[in-house]
């Protein structure tokens, strides 16, 4: 403005200095009026979209206050019970206006930075629980196999009955000790704790049923074709193992007057099953999806999941199988309505084991008897021997009855007999019989149980 | 029980079965048992079974059994008392010392010659 003023002229009359001075003065006054109205306008404008924009900014502020608020005390404990449990959502942004701004996106970080720190801190104070777990529990189960060794060896000299029940009390009470013990370091990360020999399978049931309390509920019946169904040593023990944590569940869910029983079987792919059947109460959907996903094996299961007090049953089975490749199913009923559980143990985990030099164990289920089948040997065993359909008469047949009970002493023990050893066997047998008609005392009889 | 040198895995305590009643016999190891003729029934343990089907065969002493099933003395001893007390086994003591009217079958007094032939044998093992 100042500038306008100073640009009046000054070589003009005084009427026209007068006139111009007022044209001049109106002009400018004119269009300064008109510069000071314009300037107020956008004066006025640009206040208003500073307001605007002011009052944007505050919204703008408010909402991100209040997604961080929502952040801080919805969306992180949210998920930090998520992460406990898949029961509890997770809200997601709240405000959908921030939604697809770097705002958000810095938001979503945060919360997945919170997570991974979450898991990774759980999962590292789980394997430090773990691994003191481990440590105890392995020691505590080598002094249990001490305490085995020496009850045992207690026991092998032991003639006195009553001292004898004593032992055996022990002994069961230690043996439980190391199933619990075993499971929890099976869990903890640590292997089965000791290496087998070729086991007999019937053996293997039959210790796996041993290490529990109320083993006499617990009735195994071999279906076995063969007495030389064996495991291999490398997974005998967790095979034993995972037995006899399946027997603890029968045997826990069907009531105390209820028997549990044990089937071997050996179905035609070269597999050998071990099925376990109860008569309880059976599971849930939900508990057998659960038992399921820790029987498969697939992932480490961590202590914190597996309850109060720890269900440490499946979770050992599962470590098992992913070590050793067997499988457990339990998702079967039982045709006493409670639950079928089968291990299926792979041709790979079955080996043969000759009866003759390795024994079973005289406390393993007596193998069932053969299938009857038509008994032609009689009928072709010599010139002596008389078909049913033939007219002649009924005659004795002691020696094949006596051949008979060789057969089964020889299967029950010793080694096949050699030819010539069985033909002296036999002369010595014929001679034995002909002194006994003879009515002399013969001493043949006490060497034949040789 | 322990095959080899592994760690045992079936325990003898599942050989008598659950709780027995403390049995009045005082078996000794020749002390012989000899089937009555009952058969085992599903109730015995397979222990029992198989020691009734070991006698089934013939009359056997104590000590013998217990070999044969590879069971502790005492404790094929606490399994051959159940089966006595139960009337599926019959024991007779040993021959010393008894009448001549009871005769233990199958345990006659050893001729010389027999006991020459088991020294024999051993001396040969």
């Amino acid at each position: 403005m100042s500038g306008e003023a100073a640009s009046i002229p000054e070589d003009l009359t005084v009427t026209a200095i007068h006139e111009v001075a007022i044209a001049a003065l109106s002009a400018t006054t004119v269009g300064s009026l008109a510069t000071v109205a314009l300037v107020a306008r956008s004066r006025r404008t640009l206040s208003r979209s500073l307001a605007q924009a002011r009052a944007g900014a505050a919204v703008e502020q408010q909402r991100r206050d209040e997604a961080l608020q929502h952040l801080v005390s919805g969306r992180l404990p949210s998920l930090a019970l998520h992460l406990r449990s898949d029961h509890y959502p997770v809200p997601g942004l709240g405000d959908t206006s921030l939604s697809g701004t770097e705002f958000a996106a810095l938001l979503d970080s945060v919360q997945e930075l919170f997570a991974k720190v979450v898991l990774e801190e759980r999962h590292r104070v789980d394997a430090a629980a773990r691994a003191a777990l481990r440590g105890a529990f392995m020691e505590v189960q080598a002094k249990s196999y001490q305490l085995q060794t020496d009850l045992d060896a207690l026991q092998q000299t032991c003639e006195d009955e009553e001292t004898l029940k004593n032992y055996f009390r022990l002994d069961h009470l230690n043996e439980q000790l190391v199933r619990l013990v075993q499971k929890g370091a099976i869990v903890a990360g640590s292997w089965p704790g000791l290496v087998r020999a070729d086991t007999h399978l019937p053996d293997l049931v039959t210790g796996a049923k041993s290490r529990l309390h109320g083993f006499e509920r617990i009735s195994v019946h071999s279906k076995l074709r063969t007495e030389t169904v064996g495991v291999v040593g490398r997974a005998a023990e967790p095979i034993a193992v995972a037995c006899t944590e399946l027997l603890a569940n029968a045997l826990e869910s069907s009531r105390a007057d209820l028997m549990v029983e044990v089937t071997l079987l050996q179905p035609d792919n070269g597999a050998v099953c071990i099925q376990i059947d109860d008569a309880g109460k059976g599971m849930t959907a939900e508990e057998a999806s659960r038992a399921a996903q820790l029987l498969a094996g697939r992932q480490q299961a961590l202590l914190t999941e597996l309850g109060d007090p720890p269900a440490l049953g499946f979770a050992a089975i599962g470590k098992l199988v992913a070590d050793h490749g067997f499988q457990v199913t339990v998702d079967q009923a039982s045709p006493y309505s409670g639950v079928r559980a089968i291990i299926t143990i792979p041709p790979a985990l079955v080996t043969s084991i000759d009866p003759h030099t390795d024994p079973l164990s005289a406390m393993s289920p007596v193998p069932a008897p053969a299938p009857r089948t038509p008994r032609r040997a009689i009928t072709s065993a010599g010139p002596g021997a008389v078909g049913p359909d033939s007219d002649a008469l009924p005659q004795r047949h002691r020696r094949g009855r006596r051949a008979a009970g060789l057969e089964e002493r020889t299967a029950a023990g010793g080694h096949p007999p050699e030819p010539t050893q069985a033909r002296s066997t036999w002369d010595d047998f014929e001679q034995g019989i002909a002194a006994g008609r003879a009515g002399t005392p013969s001493d043949i009889r006490n060497e034949d149980r040789t | 029980m322990s095959r080899g040198q592994g760690r045992r895995l079936v325990p003898s305590y599942l050989a008598p079965g659950g709780s027995s009643a403390p049995t009045r016999n005082s078996l000794q190891a020749l002390t012989v048992l000899i089937a009555t003729g009952l058969s085992a029934s599903p109730h015995h343990t397979p222990a029992q079974q198989r020691l009734l089907d070991l006698t089934a065969k013939g009359p056997l002493t104590v000590a013998e059994s217990a070999g044969y099933l590879r069971l502790p003395m005492g404790v094929g001893k606490m399994i051959a008392s159940q089966l006595v007390d139960d009337g599926y086994l019959m024991a007779r003591a040993p021959l010393t010392g008894l009448p001549d009217g009871i005769r233990t079958p199958g345990a006659e007094q050893p001729t010389k010659s027999l006991l020459e032939r088991v020294r024999d044998g051993l001396l040969a093992l």
